[in-house]
């Protein structure tokens, strides 16, 4: 059976991550698709051709925000000004809610700008806990956060990811966006069963799930949104959907970005698992 | 009682100098297992291997990365750059300017600000160096002419409309996604040819004047004459336009003459390139 969000976010249907290789094509052609996500990041600190162009596209379809500068598991001092431009961004494109990932990405003062792992034990979960609940007071509004893909192990877990991000929700009463591919890629790093990670997931705080494609070593697989889904991963998009229920839906491709077109039709892959979630409630 | 988070703290800053130091993350942790290293932690039993990783190998996946992402960042700003270095030798570049001037900002856009300073005060052994300088300080501009604020530019009306005797009191506001550079190499011939990838040598100094501006949410880039170079930063730098005149025509070595023939053409040109967005008349 299904479980609506305990927000009531709306399922948005089918969407896309904007970017730029795209702009032209969607400016003159409006492409029939539910929503797009922004990484708001690209739209802060500018006043130059990416605002003109979301503000033209946020007119026209349901924007989401997704970033990746938060760094809210980092021990620096939480940015409020980051924050404040943050909250005015959601202002301008009316976003139907914003998010980042579950990770740090500096400390100290000094930013890598990658989404680096924390520890999974009761220590950081306490500290996580209350930075989340301080942005979302911030910012009004409940942060999506994003399940990141790991590639080490620290000594000091203690619990595994899962159960790590269910507790947090939980406690800090955040959403979570589910990116099933970065299930497949951590469980793959880390020798785990992805189909037992998706059982530990709370579905009524799950409000969003992307796709991607990723890069497999061999010995181990990195995130590089780089190409199309792999079947297995679909596998797990269809658990979720048949957990879950309907959740909108996100396509990440970041590099060796093809044409939109191309994009559109890989996401739109995702339409049959969702008919099948729809049949399965109607009977 | 207050949390102690200085273990998690401890941790972060373990990793992070691990994976930022220069040499790979091999040397980073052999760097911050020393006692005396603020973060030190033991590789061992702070990272777990996996099945096809050994510890190491785990942590530098993230290492590997960390330089990765602000050479991509980086070559995507400066193209001009990397094709007089080459890949290679801009790529040490970035990994040296990165280890002296670290992210400390959450946009990756800010990242280079200071790089043009770098390759022309503190980067060693670089072939070619005040031409490559003189690249990136245009190409930074270009970057900073992306993003800055955005402005309605001044109505042709709106200058027209002003009676003759008030010309010399005008000042004007500028577009803040403008630049005015003076630079000692002619830079924007060799840029473009590089763009179209044509082959071009690179050129004898001379001292050269650029402006860089965005119109119509594009950045444009082009060379000016002295004279022009000199009235317009005047005029940027808030003198009114009868005291911008008077000091540019008072220089040694300025043709007045070319001024004041050229005064009138060059605001029809600088207005259509809304290089303005406002004036004001001085009312004393």
């Amino acid at each position: 059976m299904s479980v609506k969000n305990r927000w009531g976010f709306p399922d948005l249907g089918l969407g896309i991550g904007l970017r730029t290789v795209h702009y032209n094509h969607i400016l003159d052609n409006w492409p029939e698709i539910d929503w797009f996500e922004i990484m708001s990041e690209n739209y802060m600190d500018t006043e130059g051709n990416p605002v003109r162009v979301l503000d033209e596209i946020a007119e026209r379809y349901p924007i989401v925000m997704h970033g990746v500068s938060m760094s809210i598991g980092s021990t620096d001092p939480i940015d409020f000004d980051f924050l404040e431009k943050l909250k005015a961004l959601a202002k301008r494109v009316n976003a139907h809610w914003l998010g980042d990932h579950v990770c740090w990405t500096g400390v100290h003062g000094k930013n890598g700008h990658d989404l680096y792992p924390l520890p999974y034990n009761e220590e950081s979960l306490a500290f996580l806990v209350d930075r989340i609940r301080t942005v979302q007071d911030f910012l009004e509004r409940p942060l999506i956060l994003e399940n990141p893909s790991t590639y080490l192990t620290f000594a000091s877990s203690t619990m595994a990811e899962e159960e790590f991000l269910a507790r947090m929700a939980e406690e800090s009463d955040c959403g979570l966006l589910l990116d099933v591919n970065n299930v497949y890629v951590t469980c793959r790093n880390h020798g785990l069963d992805p189909m037992a990670y998706l059982d530990a997931i709370p579905y009524d705080r799950v409000v969003q799930v992307h796709l991607a494609g990723h890069t497999d070593k061999g010995s181990h697989c990195i995130d590089t949104h780089d190409g199309r889904v792999i079947d297995p991963v679909w596998e797990l998009y269809a658990k979720v959907q048949q957990r879950a229920g309907n959740r909108a839906t996100l396509l990440e491709w970041d590099a060796d970005i093809p044409p939109f077109e191309e994009v559109h039709a890989e996401v739109m892959k995702a339409a049959q698992f969702r008919h099948m979630t729809e049949l399965r409630h109607a009977s | 009682m207050p949390r102690d988070d200085s273990r998690l703290e401890s941790l972060e800053q373990w990793m992070y100098e691990v994976i930022s130091h220069p040499e790979g993350a091999k040397a980073g942790v052999e760097a911050t297992s020393k006692p005396d290293s603020p973060a030190a932690h033991d590789l061992e039993q702070t990272v777990l291997p996996s099945d096809k990783l050994t510890p190491l190998e785990r942590i530098s996946v993230y290492a590997d990365m960390y330089f990765w992402r602000f050479i991509d960042i980086m070559a995507g700003e400066y193209p001009t750059v990397q094709h007089i270095l080459g890949v290679e030798l801009f790529a040490q570049m970035v990994r040296d300017y990165v280890a002296r001037y670290p992210s400390t900002y959450y946009n990756l856009n800010r990242l280079s600000i200071k790089f043009p300073h770098y390759l022309e005060k503190e980067a060693e052994d670089l072939p070619h160096q005040p031409f490559v300088a003189a690249i990136a300080t245009v190409e930074r501009a270009m970057e900073d002419a992306f993003d800055d604020p955005h402005r309605e530019k001044i109505s042709p009306e709106a200058i027209q409309s002003i009676p003759g005797e008030q010309w010399a009191d005008i000042r004007l506001q500028f577009n803040p996604a403008l630049y005015l550079l003076e630079l000692e190499y002619p830079v924007n011939d060799y840029m473009t040819a590089v763009y179209e990838n044509r082959h071009m040598d690179i050129p004898q100094a001379r001292k050269t004047f650029v402006v860089v501006y965005r119109r119509d949410y594009t950045v444009w880039r082009e060379d000016l004459d002295r004279e022009g170079y000199l009235l317009l930063s005047r005029l940027k730098d808030g003198q009114s336009l009868g005291e911008a005149l008077e000091n540019c025509t008072g220089q040694e070595s300025v043709d007045a003459d070319k001024i004041t023939a050229s005064l009138g053409e060059w605001f029809q040109q600088w207005t259509a390139q809304e290089f303005f967005c406002g004036l004001e008349i001085d009312s004393d």
